[in-house]
């Protein structure tokens, strides 16, 4: 019999960014507010101070932040008709664990998504016809407008303090901004951080060959800053250590230098670290929550009770503990039937190396978010008329560090080891940079998240199976975007240049990026959609799933700013709709 | 303002400070009686001493001493790999290692139920094993040239272990040299930092603020071991 606590109003399954969000947002509520969260308890002090957080061993390739596999992993296939079988050792994303969750350890690049990536499906057929939609995509539209996002992205991003230059303040496009994006109500919170020479090089060709550089949204700070709770940030200092590590400095923001600080004030909020959430506990009509159910750090199984439950456990944890607790239909692929799994999607990355023997570029001092991106090639900013694809990417170079395990490039034709390997380190170390490109990721009805039959966690819980393979329709963006790439570069004049893809059929090998998306997807009809246009179970209203699980496809852009907006559109609905009368907001 | 905040700038404020004194401290001789023991000394804490002869003749072809900079063995990597051998990687003990085992596509990555010190174990074994039979020595014995045959058809499963995927022993190798020699000093390779200052990575340095407003040229900065 598992131990039985107290009733609470809220339980918050996962303490990272979304988890911080919620706890935050609710904590005038005077509801009593319980957050779990599997990993263990920390903070900058002792956990991340300098120089030992500077320790690309044990931080980045070690992966001490990250998901410990033993205790959980996904198995994987690239297609229904394969057995998939257990990630075991970390790959191609890094899902973290620990308070704070990823937005701990991730890069800190803020982008917003373009306003005609919400209404993806009827503004392509609107613009080009159906038959522009390949038939393996059900991309779908978002069920939220830009518009409608915009005060929540504008709330993230000042609560995080971006550092970036606006390049649409209400319709009026502003010199030295991304003259694509929506329009913001104002200017990003602090200035843009250096981008360095590397970002100013591409910065200067980019421009003169037309197109639209501008620096990254960043949520490393060029300046220091009091967010609108009144907590403080440091300002960045370049150390080169962002993705993968925490902040020595509070200078990158996160959950725990943002909004845990005043969800922690609050004596009706209580944190539980160290307790992993086996499954959301239902009604015997299955049509409400009663609460969850976790195993303590002693290995002691407790029923926590709660009229309201908040997944908040990121993309993989939310799908799967909706499928574990019967929330919600589990997709199938072969009827084409459920929505519980479906939409699953990742982003198409690739990049273009170049190589400069007469210059040094000291990329070692960086952060993760340094640099300029453009986004002349991204979503719907050119048209699609004459190319064979739909969607687009943002091209960018990014100066995040060079530490030499993980981030070095040598020119191709270098051998992997021996003699001539080390001259080529010796020579080659900092005097390369890399034009990446984040492509979107279109919904495919053959990549979906269900129950795998045959692993389990070490708690007993199946494991999630993950079925996925990119779009044909991706791989012919990621080829598009490649050749852009590969323009620049050359128009760059680098002694060497390499491009670089990774594999197709999509592999669990190499690193990629963590942004998994879908599974959970929000919508206004319940047949093609999991959770409403507030997040809210269509099945079981008094559960929520916030996250990147939220999303019909994935954009060409990294999901943070978009997952945090999408969290307080969310929250917003439960305080002003849902908690003074709990029950189906649509 | 909270009172967390107000707490989180003071023990900002002492924390850059204490970075900038480590760091002068870092560019200045060490006294001799700080010096810590000699990686390597106190002996080997998983590794046999066939072990050692066979797995340095390895990392003295992967990396080899000449005018560039420091070999693999010099920089401590067999120490490296020892100490990672004998803790957490060797166990495999942050990987998924529940059955049922199968072999899968290669999109599905890594599908071997032997931890990594175990991999090593066999595998040094069958090496020597190997190379006795088609060479008549040892590895370690063998000419620097063979030895890189020997290495070049271990990576192109050319060479049979008994039952170890070979291109994934040697890479396994590969990569944990490469790891031994460019990280920290702190886990007993890239000894005294050379790997570092050969190459011109900073370490472990916090403010790094005026090398991102240089326009071609090279910061220099001596650099930052997280022991100091
Ligand atoms: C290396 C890396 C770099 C990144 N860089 C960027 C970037 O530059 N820009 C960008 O936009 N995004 C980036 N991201 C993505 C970003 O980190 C995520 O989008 C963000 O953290 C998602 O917030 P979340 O609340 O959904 O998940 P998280 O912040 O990960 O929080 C989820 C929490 O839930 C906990 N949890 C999970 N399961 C359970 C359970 N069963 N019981 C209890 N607790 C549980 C987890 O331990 C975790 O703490 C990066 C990610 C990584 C890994």
């Amino acid at each position: 019999m598992a131990r039985q606590m107290p009733p609470v109003d809220v339980v918050i399954v996962g303490m990272g960014w979304t988890g911080g969000i919620a706890a935050r947002e609710l904590a005038g509520t005077g509801l009593r507010i319980v957050g779990l969260e599997r990993g263990r308890f920390r903070d900058t002090i002792p956990d991340f101070t300098a120089p030992n957080a500077l320790d690309e061993l044990r931080y980045s390739v070690r992966g001490d932040m990250f998901q410990d596999l033993s205790k959980e992993t996904v198995t994987f296939r690239n297609a229904p008709n394969e057995t998939a079988l257990p990630m075991r050792r970390l790959g191609a994303f890094l899902p973290g664990t620990g308070l704070g969750g990823a937005g701990m350890h991730w890069n800190g690049q803020t982008y917003r998504f373009q306003p005609a990536d919400f209404q993806l499906r009827s503004h392509i057929e609107k613009r080009y016809g159906k038959d522009r939609i390949d038939d393996d995509l059900s991309i779908q539209d978002w069920g939220v407008t830009y518009d409608e996002l915009e005060p929540s992205y504008d709330k993230f991003e000042y609560v995080c303090g971006i550092s970036g230059k606006a390049g649409n303040v209400q319709g009026k496009i502003q010199a030295g901004g991304n003259p694509f994006e929506g329009p913001r109500q104002r200017d990003y919170p602090t200035p843009p951080l250096n981008i360095g020479y590397a970002g100013s090089l591409f910065s200067e060709t980019a421009r003169s060959l037309g197109y639209h550089p501008f620096p990254t949204p960043a949520a490393n700070l060029s300046q220091a800053y009091v967010n609108p709770d009144g907590v403080e940030l440091g300002v960045c200092t370049y150390c080169g250590f962002c993705e993968r590590f925490g902040c020595y400095n509070w200078s990158k923001s996160s959950p725990l230098n943002t909004v845990l600080p005043i969800a922690m004030r609050n004596p009706n909020f209580e944190l539980r670290c160290e307790a992993h959430v086996t499954r959301v506990n239902m009604s015997k009509d299955g049509k409400t929550a009663t609460g969850v159910t976790y195993v303590d750090a002693n290995g002691i199984e407790t029923f926590q009770p709660a009229a309201l439950v908040l997944l908040c456990a990121f993309q993989f944890h939310n799908v799967r503990l909706m499928l574990v607790s019967g929330i919600g239909k589990p997709y199938d692929p072969a009827k084409g039937e459920g929505v519980v799994g479906r939409n699953f999607a990742y982003q198409t990355v690739a990049s273009v190396v170049t190589f400069f023997e007469d210059k040094r570029f000291n990329t070692f001092a960086g952060a993760g978010a340094m640099g300029p991106t453009m986004d002349d090639f991204n979503s719907d900013n050119f048209d699609h008329d004459k190319v064979d694809f739909i969607g687009g990417g943002y091209l960018a170079v990014h100066t995040t560090g060079a530490r030499p395990i993980t981030q070095v490039h040598l020119p191709p034709g270098t051998p992997r080891w021996g003699a001539k390997w080390k001259q080529a380190l010796h020579q080659w170390y900092d005097r390369s940079f890399a034009i990446g490109c984040q492509g979107s990721s279109m919904a495919r009805k053959q990549n979906y998240i269900d129950i795998d039959p045959t692993y389990r966690d070490i708690y007993g819980v199946p494991l999630a199976r993950m079925t996925f393979d990119f779009a044909p329709n991706d791989i012919r963006m990621r080829e598009f975007l490649i050749d852009k790439m590969i323009g620049i570069a050359k128009a760059l004049k680098p002694t060497h240049m390499m491009a670089s893809r990774p594999p197709v059929p999509f592999s669990i090998v190499p690193y990629q990026t963590t942004h998994v998306t879908g599974g959970a997807i929000m919508g206004t009809d319940p047949q093609t959609s999991a959770v409403n246009r507030y997040l809210q179970s269509w099945d079981v209203p008094n559960v929520f799933s916030i996250g990147a699980s939220a999303f019909p496809q994935n954009a060409g852009y990294n999901p943070t700013d978009t997952v945090g907006a999408l969290a307080y559109w969310s929250l917003d609905a439960i305080k002003s709709r849902y908690l003074p009368n709990p029950g189906k907001l649509m | 303002m909270s009172n967390d905040a107000r707490n989180s700038v003071s023990r900002r404020k002492f924390l850059m400070a204490g970075a900038a004194a480590s760091a002068v401290v870092a560019g200045a001789p060490t006294p001799a009686g700080a010096q810590a023991p000699e990686a390597g000394w106190q002996g080997y804490a998983f590794l046999t001493s066939p072990e050692v002869t066979t797995l340095n003749a390895i990392v003295d072809r992967l990396i080899p001493a000449d005018q560039t900079g420091p070999g693999g063995v010099d920089a401590g990597v067999v120490t490296y790999i020892d100490r990672q051998l004998a803790g957490r990687f060797g166990a495999a003990a942050e990987w998924y290692m529940q059955g049922p085992w199968g072999t899968g596509t290669p999109s599905q990555g890594w599908q071997f139920a032997l931890p990594p010190a175990t991999f090593y174990r066999k595998g040094l074994l069958a090496l020597d094993r190997w190379c006795r039979g088609a060479k008549d020595k040892d590895f370690a014995d063998l000419s620097a040239e063979d030895q890189d045959d020997v290495l070049e058809a271990l990576a192109a499963s050319k060479v049979d272990l008994e039952g170890i995927p070979p291109a994934a022993f040697f890479e396994m190798i590969r990569e944990n040299t490469a790891e031994g020699y460019l990280s920290d000093p702190l886990y007993g390779g890239n000894r005294n930092m050379a790997a570092w200052k050969m190459i011109g990575f900073p370490g472990a340095t916090p403010v790094l603020t005026p090398a991102v407003s240089l326009k071609g040229e090279a910061y220099v900065t001596p650099p930052l071991a997280i022991g100091g």
